[in-house]
């Protein structure tokens, strides 16, 4: 046999392997990419960073988790939980936003951003009172776990294996490409929507044309949080649920947006995607201990290139073409 | 219709406006002018409720409107085309219209919105042509265009503009004025601020002149533009340079 024949079947060989770390990463990007769009959400309309996001992710978690499957929890069908779980965040979010626009509303962006890591200790804290510290396990979505999807052997060689499409990886995946649909139609064709961007590019003008800028900010909150509830729902039968899941998570999503371009929505999305696959990929051929240094490190990397983002990298590229 | 009395408006430790009374009738054209930091800006930002008066009345018909939020002032029908138009750059034209009429209700949305947007067009045609384009991309002139047809989206009763001649070239400036001068046939009562005190008396009815937060002068349009403090001060040869 000559050797690039060899060398051809020896990567194909490895496409099992490369498929599933894609599919794998993609659904913790899609998470990484709803977070960071949460953060996005309440950027553009306060400049706040809300270091409480990964909160709302971990509310979504452990309450959905509470109201399903919990020994002494009502035993309620997702369907049911999943709303209950999205709204208890919103309220949480929602009373956040209106600490942060009422009674501080003189107060600088750094002490606003403050206040948000207060708010985030105090939210694990409450948690692991009511939740303990113990991570626990979280019921899947749907009853069959997963798919094995045999390449053709052409490909891969006779005795490959399979790559495993797990069921609650697509409902990840499907949630999140959903919230950046509705999102999208959101923020471009209702007058709700568009007034919150208005709010965001231009307080002034917004409070000018009459619109409560206070009440659209804790809309943002709200909104904000429901986004995080849903990703935590989500993700905890794949992660288990935990008081201090939010922490990593939320920094993840904050990497992403930062390397998205922090307020950029296209941005944020693309970012934590990539950010997922490239985690994955580093975790399984570099070191998996330090997986959770990659995003950091890809993160200054980024903000060493482009301080503005990666979009704001590609933008400036074609403008200069 | 409009009434403001001994208002007192301070930021933080400073004193903007010390005691200014002054009142708009319907229908009527008047106008403000005074020098830079005079405290004009600051007189439309109190009565939109953007820096609530510390002191004193204002009084909107029959309500006192000194202490309530600028979006429930704005339901009352007072639109405030501010300082340096304070557009939403990355949207629409179209979208910085409809986001005019964003206090509207429902039902007076399906009335009039349609109506009014192409009114606007009608008396700006510059902005049906740009109406999918951005608004940042506009011309300085457009752009003040766009922040008086966005203010009017609202159907408001009274319009206080601030400074539409900023910047502008005389002709675009002309265009606006008479747009100005044409919006007391349609029942709309103006408070226009000025430095352009020229321009501003020869469409208004009656004028006040404001010094370092004072008002120090009222009379009719005439009689200021007759006046030899208001011709010395804010009318003279040298004006021109002061104000570009
Ligand atoms: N946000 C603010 N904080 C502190 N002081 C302010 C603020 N805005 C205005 N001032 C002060 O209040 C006074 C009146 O300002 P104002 O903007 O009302 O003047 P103006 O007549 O509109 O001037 P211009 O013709 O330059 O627009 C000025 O001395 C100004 O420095
Ligand atoms: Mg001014």
């Amino acid at each position: 046999m000559t050797e690039p024949v060899y060398a051809r079947k020896r990567i194909m060989g490895n496409l099992p392997d490369i498929l599933q770390l894609l599919f794998t990463g993609l659904a913790v990007g899609s998470i990484y990419a709803i977070i960071a769009v949460g953060f996005t959400v309440i950027f553009s309309s306060t400049q706040v960073v809300n270091f409480a996001q990964g909160e709302f992710v971990m509310i979504g978690a452990l309450v959905s988790y509470w109201l399903v499957g919990a020994e002494h929890g009502p035993h309620l069908p997702l369907l049911l939980a999943l709303p209950l779980a999205v709204l208890t965040a919103m309220f949480v979010g929602s009373a956040l936003g209106w600490v942060l626009m009422r009674p501080l509303k003189d107060a600088s962006v750094t002490t606003l951003i403050i206040i948000t890591v207060g708010a985030s200790m105090l939210m694990h804290g409450i948690a692991s009172m009511l939740w303990g510290k113990d991570p626990v396990s979280v019921t899947a979505f749907s009853k069959t776990s997963g798919y094995s999807l045999y390449l053709p052997a052409a490909l891969t060689g006779p005795d490959a294996y399979p790559v495993y499409i797990g069921t609650q990886e697509l409902w990840v995946m499907g949630l999140a490409a959903l919230i950046v649909l509705l999102l999208t139609f959101f923020f471009n064709k209702t007058m709700v929507g568009k007034a919150m961007r208005a709010v965001s590019v231009n307080r002034h003008g917004a409070r000018l044309i009459g619109i409560n800028v206070s009440r659209m900010v804790v809309g943002a909150f709200a909104l904000s949080a429901a986004i995080g509830a849903i990703a935590g729902a989500a993700i905890a039968p794949i992660s288990m649920a935990s008081y201090g899941m939010g922490t990593m998570l939320g920094l993840k999503g904050f990497a992403a947006a930062i390397v998205g371009g922090l307020g950029n929505f296209p941005g944020s999305v693309i970012a934590g995607l990539l950010l997922g696959i490239m985690e994955n990929f580093s975790a399984t051929y570099i070191s998996s201990q330090y997986k959770d240094a990659f995003a950091f490190i890809i993160l200054l990397v980024v903000l060493v290139i482009s301080p503005n983002g990666i979009v704001a990298l590609f933008r400036r590229r074609r403008a200069r073409a | 219709m409009l009434r403001l009395t001994s208002v007192v408006t301070t930021y933080g430790r400073t004193t903007a406006l010390h005691s200014v009374s002054l009142h708009v009738r319907p229908g009527e054209i008047v106008a403000l002018v005074g020098a830079n930091g005079a405290g004009k800006t600051t007189v439309l930002n109190t009565i939109s409720g953007i820096t609530p008066a510390a002191k004193g009345k204002v009084q909107y018909g029959e309500k006192d409107i000194a202490r309530m939020s600028a979006d429930r002032i704005v339901r009352l029908g007072i639109s405030h085309v501010p300082e340096g138009r304070q557009l939403f750059a990355p949207l629409p034209v179209k979208d910085n219209l409809l986001l005019g009429s964003y206090t509207l209700r429902h039902a007076e949305k399906q009335a009039h919105q349609q109506e009014d947007l192409q009114r606007i067009y009608t008396m700006f045609p510059i902005l049906k042509e740009r109406s999918e384009q951005r608004a940042g991309t506009l011309s300085g002139g457009e752009q003040q265009m766009l922040a008086i047809g966005r203010a009017l989206m609202a159907r408001p009763t009274l319009l206080l503009l601030d400074e539409p001649s900023m910047g502008l070239a005389p002709k675009v400036m002309a265009e606006i004025f008479n747009a100005i001068a044409e919006f007391r046939n349609h029942g709309l009562t103006v408070l226009l601020v000025e430095q352009n005190a020229r321009w501003a008396l020869k469409i208004a009815d009656r004028g006040y002149v404001l010094e370092t937060g004072s008002i120090v002068l009222e009379g009719s349009a005439e009689e200021l533009l007759e006046n030899r403090e208001v011709q010395r001060a804010y009318l003279g040869k040298g004006y021109r340079e002061v104000w570009e």
